[in-house]
């Protein structure tokens, strides 16, 4: 009789286990075994990587117990940060899978299952992910830091090198568990409090902020960990939520490290130690409030969580709910289309392009990923700009743009090759007329106006803030022509139908992709330093009649490289492409 | 208006012959029913009938020349309503018909007078701005119908177009398809409800196994079968099993064990 209660249970927590593997993120035709083991691969590399890199000098050098107190404080920060990010990004990018959706409801609502067991297999499904995540991200580090310091400070007893390993285990999971839970209690009160339809309208977009947020704060962890000990505790380091994480490890474990007895030390040695040890006792008294802290977030985040789950839990999303979802035709679509006149074939170009870039999750994630590395690029190159009112402008300040448009661009060029939705391809094959260029014309409009229009209008203010307004529009206007020409670049090699023909992965991409990122940067960086040129008049006229003949000389190169157009519906499942086996 | 004819059609997947050596021709005016169970290879036939899907062996022709000719001039003639209503979810109902009107480049103000129409005769006006993906099957086919008819084709491809649909919704479509074929367009209606292709079409063609088994008109075959329904007709050529005693197994195997 048990069985037979527990069965729907243990059924439907499989089933929402499932979906976190299976939602848009993977084809129909896809492996859901692989795909599993491309994650799985991912995560652990990752971390294992990211240990073995930080912890390497640890064997390779003898530290005094002050030094290792100060200098592991970085370290420390670092893995309590990236596990809290890691799982963050994992559980934003399960955004609609983190509660019950429409889907499962058009399903599951005529079975005979109490909407309490469907609730509770939805719980347990989430925690499963947050808690296997959690532990994949946690498990090398917890296990690799510990015992390379050991190598470095011979003095730790075995014991100590247990008991910073269970330490740090605990506190990072801890840690892991907190960024989990703060983006489900973002997209529980975002729920709670906008409403199923006007929820349903925003959802997308605070899901892919969140991306950008945190895609951004793992790119730039490595710079805001280092130092950390050195640096202090103070200023908006004091509040992070990761400050206190690692305050709480530090409490946990005592702080044995600059406890540990002292050997023989060369008078350099010990002046070394005694700097590093007084820098410790100046932090220590912070550790036990930062714990406190650590422990309110996790509370406060799980209260929080709790009570929103609980005033949602009373709305189980319905058919006619979520079929309330109304879509008001896109004003910018209308806008765009008074300042792009184009032909019928353009205009299906443009709204189609404009509809998947924002609304279809693959292609919208791929975007969000690349805008996270777009803004750690900028946020590295403006941490070094003098933005005072009277500073120059420099090259540097202007490489914020075409690197922040570059990216989008580029990921822009890779989602075009990942088709919308395959089984839908026929309703465009069957109304086809071959107007192939103006259809991409249509898609390139849609990129200009919806992805590299807004990065250049995102940079405006802090160059108008250093450089004046003036200079800001003219970097702006040099922008577009920027963003006009690198998109010709890219869709150069570009000659099918955008997102609806079948992908095939590129075979050299893994060799290639370093190259291109080089190429990338250098190029962000010369074409800073001709603006420069241009707009401090060193050559003006001579720069913008260059950038209007590479303009046309692509278009025409694209014109002539453009054969007609070598159609490809074909439905073949992924797997069989990779292996060469359909025919 | 040109006929649309299959030669000695068929088709191979992986090496098996799921559609073996069809002859068939659709007139203007006239109605074709193509029945046959499940798997028999209508669909198949229907997507290679429609230049969607290409034929390991044999001929389309529309009008008299092969379709692999010039494939995008004759999708021009044609609308298609497949069985399966696959969308893109991301789209609204309105968007869709604007991308299929765009891409047949119908002049914008025809477009969204035709657009509006639909959706209006088909009862979609209130959801015609909501995504796709949170509509019914019912109002998918819609959808489908709608974009299969927008650009005024000389030959309409049913494939089983009445799943999902409502009941006042399925007399329309065949008042529908009827209609159409008074106007001339030549309609291949591919179904297994055997009552609707008697209503509406003209002659049957009838599948099994990837063969044709009959090609006449339904009168016709009623006399040379000797019998007085499409449905005992149907019997005769495909149906080797007798329905009544699988019925009678399928309801015991239900009731085992209650």
């Amino acid at each position: 009789m048990r069985t037979a209660n527990r069965g729907p249970y243990l059924l439907l927590t499989r089933l929402f286990l499932r979906q976190f593997l299976e939602n848009d993120l993977l084809s129909p035709d896809g492996d859901r075994s692989q795909m599993l083991a491309i994650v799985g691969a991912a995560v652990i590399s990752l971390t294992l990587f990211i240990s073995m890199f930080t912890s390497a000098g640890y064997a390779m050098s003898i530290m005094m117990p002050g030094e290792a107190a100060v200098l592991t404080l970085s370290d420390k920060f670092l893995y309590v940060s990236l596990a809290m990010l890691v799982t963050a990004l994992v559980a934003a990018a399960q955004w609609d899978a983190l509660t019950i959706d429409y889907r499962d409801a058009v399903i599951l609502q005529p079975l005979p299952i109490r909407p309490a067991v469907l609730r509770l297999a939805k719980l347990t499904a989430v925690a499963a992910l947050g808690a296997g995540v959690a532990i994949a991200v946690n498990v090398f580090p917890a296990l690799i830091f510990p015992w390379m310091l050991a190598f470095a400070v011979p003095q730790m007893a075995a014991w100590q090198v247990l008991q910073m390993l269970l330490t740090q285990f605990v506190i990072a999971v801890g840690a892991a568990t907190f960024g989990f839970l703060a983006v489900i209690a973002i997209r529980e009160w975002a729920g709670a409090l906008l409403g199923a339809n006007l929820f349903a309208r925003v959802s997308p977009w605070i899901q892919t902020i969140a991306i950008v947020l945190i895609g951004s704060a793992i790119l730039l962890l490595p710079l805001v960990s280092t130092r950390v000990g050195q640096r202090g505790l103070t200023g908006w380091r004091a509040v992070l939520p990761s400050t206190a994480f690692m305050g709480a490890y530090e409490s946990a474990t005592g702080g044995f490290l600059v406890d540990l007895p002292r050997r023989r030390m060369t008078q350099r040695q010990a002046d070394r130690d005694r700097a590093f040890t007084e820098i410790y006792e100046q932090r220590r008294p912070m550790f036990a409030p930062l714990a406190r802290r650590a422990e309110a977030l996790l509370g406060g985040v799980a209260l929080l969580v709790l009570i929103a789950t609980a005033l949602n839990a009373f709305r189980t999303p319905s058919i006619s709910v979520a079929s309330a979802q109304a879509r008001g035709r896109s004003k910018i679509a209308f806008l765009a289309r008074l300042v792009f006149p184009r032909s019928a074939a353009g205009r299906a170009g443009f709204d189609f392009g404009l509809a998947i870039l924002w609304r279809n999750k693959t292609h919208r994630l791929t975007l969000a990923a690349a805008a996270a590395i777009g803004f750690a690029m900028v946020l590295v190159a403006i941490s070094g700009v003098d933005l005072a009112a009277d500073a120059r402008p420099t090259a540097r300040l202007l490489s914020i743009q075409p690197l922040l448009y570059g990216c989008l661009l580029v990921a822009f060029r890779h989602v075009l090759r990942i088709p919308a939705e395959l089984r839908a391809n026929w309703g465009i094959q069957i109304a086809w007329q071959g107007k192939a260029r103006a259809f991409a014309n249509g898609v390139r409009a849609a990129a200009m106006l919806s992805i590299a229009l807004p990065a250049i209008l995102v940079v405006l203010p802090p160059v108008a803030f250093a450089a004046g307004l003036t200079f800001a529009a003219a970097h702006a206007l040099l922008g577009i022509a920027g963003a006009a020409i690198v998109l010709e670049t890219l869709m150069l090699s570009y000659d099918k139908v955008p997102f609806t023909c079948t992908y095939l992965p590129t075979d050299n991409m893994r060799a290639m992709a370093p190259l291109y990122a080089l190429a990338f940067l250098i190029g962000a960086a010369l074409f800073a330093r001709f603006e420069l040129g241009i707009l401090t008049g060193a050559y003006s006229r001579a720069g913008v009649a260059f950038l209007a003949a590479t303009f046309i000389a692509l278009r025409i190169a694209g014109a002539f490289r453009r054969r007609v157009a070598d159609i490809d519906f074909n439905e073949t499942p992924v797997t069989l492409q990779n292996l060469g086996l359909y025919s | 208006m040109p006929d649309l004819r299959a030669r000695k059609l068929s088709k191979r997947f992986s090496g098996i012959r799921v559609v073996n050596d069809v002859n068939l021709t659709v007139r203007p005016g006239e109605v074709v029913g193509y029945l046959g169970p499940n798997g028999s290879g209508k669909t198949t036939t229907a997507r290679m009938l429609g230049g969607l899907l290409e034929p390991s062996g044999g001929v389309v022709e529309y009008d008299g020349v092969d379709i692999r000719a010039d494939v995008i001039a004759f999708h021009r003639h044609v609308g298609y309503v497949p069985e399966e209503p696959y969308l893109y979810p991301f789209l609204s109902g309105r968007e869709y018909l604007q991308l299929v009107g765009r891409l047949r480049e119908l002049p914008e103000g025809l477009l969204t007078e035709k657009i509006d129409g639909f959706l209006r005769l088909f009862s979609l006006s209130v959801a015609a701005d909501q995504s796709i993906g949170s509509y019914s099957k019912g109002m998918r086919q819609k959808i489908v119908i709608s974009a299969a008819l927008l650009h005024d084709p000389a030959v309409v491809i049913f494939d089983e177009p009445e799943t999902g649909l409502d009941v006042a919704t399925t007399l329309m479509l065949r008042h529908l398809v009827r209609t159409l074929a008074t106007r001339g367009k030549a309609i291949l209606y591919s179904s297994h409800i055997l009552e609707v292709v008697e209503r509406v079409c003209d002659r049957v063609i009838v599948l099994h196994k990837g063969n044709v088994v009959a090609d006449d008109s339904i009168e016709r075959l009623r006399v040379l079968s000797s019998s007085t329904s499409l449905e005992g007709v149907f019997s005769q050529l495909v149906i080797r099993e007798d329905p009544e005693s699988i019925a009678r197994d399928l309801a015991d195997l239900a009731a085992t064990g209650s």
